[in-house]
């Protein structure tokens, strides 16, 4: 083959590669703003679960000894540090003590909760929102980490220096143990 | 809230996905939502007023059956326009891995989407195949329901990640207020047993029901069968030893439906498998009747591991005319599990189902105004100001 020919067929694969590399780069943006956004939801719905169980607490239709317990974790969660959305100005990943207070108050409102109490329905309510946040987060962290952990995104750096997401593992009261026993194969 | 449903199925045959979408879609409109449901069809087929037709479905075999489906080119495109004028806040696909308009709307989609797996066959080899492809359509998914625990248990397995489970939905006042027909009413030497689906697949379990026949009638020779679904007569004629004590209804409507199930005495589901859900179930005790069905994972849940019907080993006819038996000889315990079944069927009315789906397209919603709040503080020049999200 002349040399010409030789040209266009490497410039062919340049662009082919080209292609590939920013499809995927695509890819992995939009999984990170799933990341992003589905973590913001996450972080919109405990809080309101927090306040919500924070305001059946302290609104005296409880005896004191259920108002304390339940105001002792809702606040526990509200006053545990948040970590910034953006996946890529976050420094500290480590969310363990916030998703220990969460499962804190997850527990708590299972013990607390009177089955059928009027006032109960709101916080059962958000809490049902947050069980619906936690999948959806934990789904787009799931599938991100799959991603980033191909080849051809590590050896090109598309993931720039995004933090790889971590799921949110704390208890949120559903039935069936939560996704980690079958999503975790997943994952690594 | 602008909604866009998206049903891969023509609404020209009727079908699980395509009631669970029209019912969905007009409990929505009903709540004061604004709702556009696309689907194939004919173009002289008449639609409800909030249905798109996404051109004609041509009939394909796919997975093992012929499904009436839409694609090519010129689909994608009216998918595509569709979608453009929508302008919908949230779009909810159903079954978006069938070769029909949902994939193609997902191909299509930029803004949040929400996808219902109803009984996807994540398990084909064609499937397994072309994975790969469809997966980076997949990843827009920000939102995924399955509509029951074994539903999502398949799909965690086969293609990763995560869902939420919202089941299907009955119009529950509708079976429970239907009025029972003289000439399908059981009386205690005549007690009937009613059977609704397809004929022609196997799966429906109408072999089982076949075999349970004589078995019930060896014990209660005036027992009835009513077998009401669509298919070919001759051939399921012909599976019956005996044609006495099975009177085949053929296709029946909603009405015809409601008032067989209020009628009868038992519901009898000898389905073998390939069941993600069970709605008929849940119609069934909606109308009050007893409910004998095969011990598959799906029906187990639906009714409370036995707790609001009898289960019997899959496709074990002996064990199935034995259940059917022991709730035609108990008149007390039939009117026990009929009451049982009835407060279970509430849990799948539309309005709390409908609740379920809002508040999943909700909490998306919640997450992207969150999101973009944070984006936008961030470009403020003081820093560090907590957003005040919350109540």
């Amino acid at each position: 083959m002349s040399s010409l020919a030789w040209t266009l067929v490497a410039l062919l694969v340049v662009c082919a590669l080209a292609g590939y590399l920013s499809a995927t780069a695509q890819r992995l943006d939009r999984l990170h703003h799933r990341v992003e956004t589905s973590r913001a939801g996450l972080e919109v719905e405990l809080t309101r679960r927090a306040s919500a169980a924070l305001e059946l607490a302290t609104g005296g239709e409880l005896d004191p000894a259920t108002s304390l317990i339940l105001a002792d974790a809702a606040t526990a969660s509200l006053d545990a540090p948040r970590t910034p959305a953006a996946l890529r100005d976050a420094t500290d990943a480590d969310d363990a003590a916030r998703w220990t207070a969460e499962s804190g108050l997850t527990r708590a409102l299972g013990v607390v909760l009177p089955p059928g109490h009027p006032a109960a329905g709101r916080v059962r309510d958000a809490a049902h929102r947050v069980e619906l946040a936690r999948r959806f987060h934990n789904d787009a962290v799931v599938q991100t980490r799959r991603l980033r952990a191909k080849r051809v995104v590590r050896w090109a750096r598309l993931a720039g220096h995004a933090r790889l997401p971590e799921t949110a593992d704390f208890d949120d009261g559903s039935a069936g143990g939560g996704p980690e026993e079958a999503a975790g194969r997943n994952v690594r | 809230m602008r909604i866009g449903i998206v049903c891969p199925y023509s609404f020209d045959v009727p079908g699980g996905v395509q009631f669970h979408v029209r019912d969905l879609a007009q409990h929505l409109a009903s709540l004061g939502h604004h709702v556009r449901v696309l689907a194939p069809a004919d173009d002289d087929a008449v639609l409800p007023p909030f249905i798109d037709s996404a051109g004609r479905a041509v009939a394909v075999p796919y997975n093992g059956s012929v499904a009436r489906l839409a694609f090519g080119p010129l689909t994608a495109a009216r998918v595509r326009r569709w979608l453009t004028e929508g302008g919908f806040d949230v779009l909810h696909l159903h079954e978006p891995l069938a070769p029909s308009v949902s994939l193609l709307a997902l191909w299509a989609a930029e803004g949040p989407v929400v996808a219902t797996f109803h009984t996807a066959n994540l398990r084909s080899r064609a499937m397994q195949a072309a994975f790969p492809l469809l997966r980076p359509s997949l990843e827009k998914v920000a939102a995924r329901i399955a509509v029951s625990e074994d539903a999502r248990r398949t799909l965690v397995e086969h293609i990763g990640g995560d869902a939420v489970v919202v089941p299907n939905g009955v119009f529950v006042d509708d079976f429970a207020g239907a009025q029972p027909r003289p000439a399908w009413t059981g009386t205690p030497e005549a007690p009937v047993v009613a059977f609704v689906g397809r004929l022609d697949e196997a799966r429906k379990g109408l072999p089982v029901l076949c075999e349970v026949v004589p078995r019930v009638r060896a014990v209660l020779p005036g027992a009835r069968f009513l077998v009401a679904g669509r298919g070919d007569l001759a051939a399921a004629r012909a599976l019956l030893p005996d044609p006495a004590g099975v009177e085949f209804l053929g296709a029946v409507d909603d009405a015809g439906k409601q008032a067989l199930l209020a009628s009868a005495d038992v519901y009898l589901a000898p389905h073998t498998g390939g069941e993600s859900f069970g709605i008929v179930l849940v119609e069934a005790m909606a109308a009050g009747v007893a409910v004998a069905a095969s011990d598959l994972g799906a029906f187990r849940r639906v009714l409370d591991d036995g707790d609001a019907g009898v289960l019997f080993a899959t496709g074990d006819a002996d064990a199935g005319a034995a259940a059917v038996l022991g709730l035609l000889t108990d008149p007390a315990r039939r009117a026990r599990l009929a009451a049982a079944g009835q407060r279970t069927a509430r849990r799948y009315d539309w309005p709390v189902v409908a609740a379920d789906v809002l508040a999943v397209y909700e909490t998306i919603r919640t997450g992207l105004a969150a999101h973009a709040r944070v984006v936008a503080d961030r470009r403020l020049p003081a820093p560090g100001a907590p957003d005040g999200s919350g109540g």
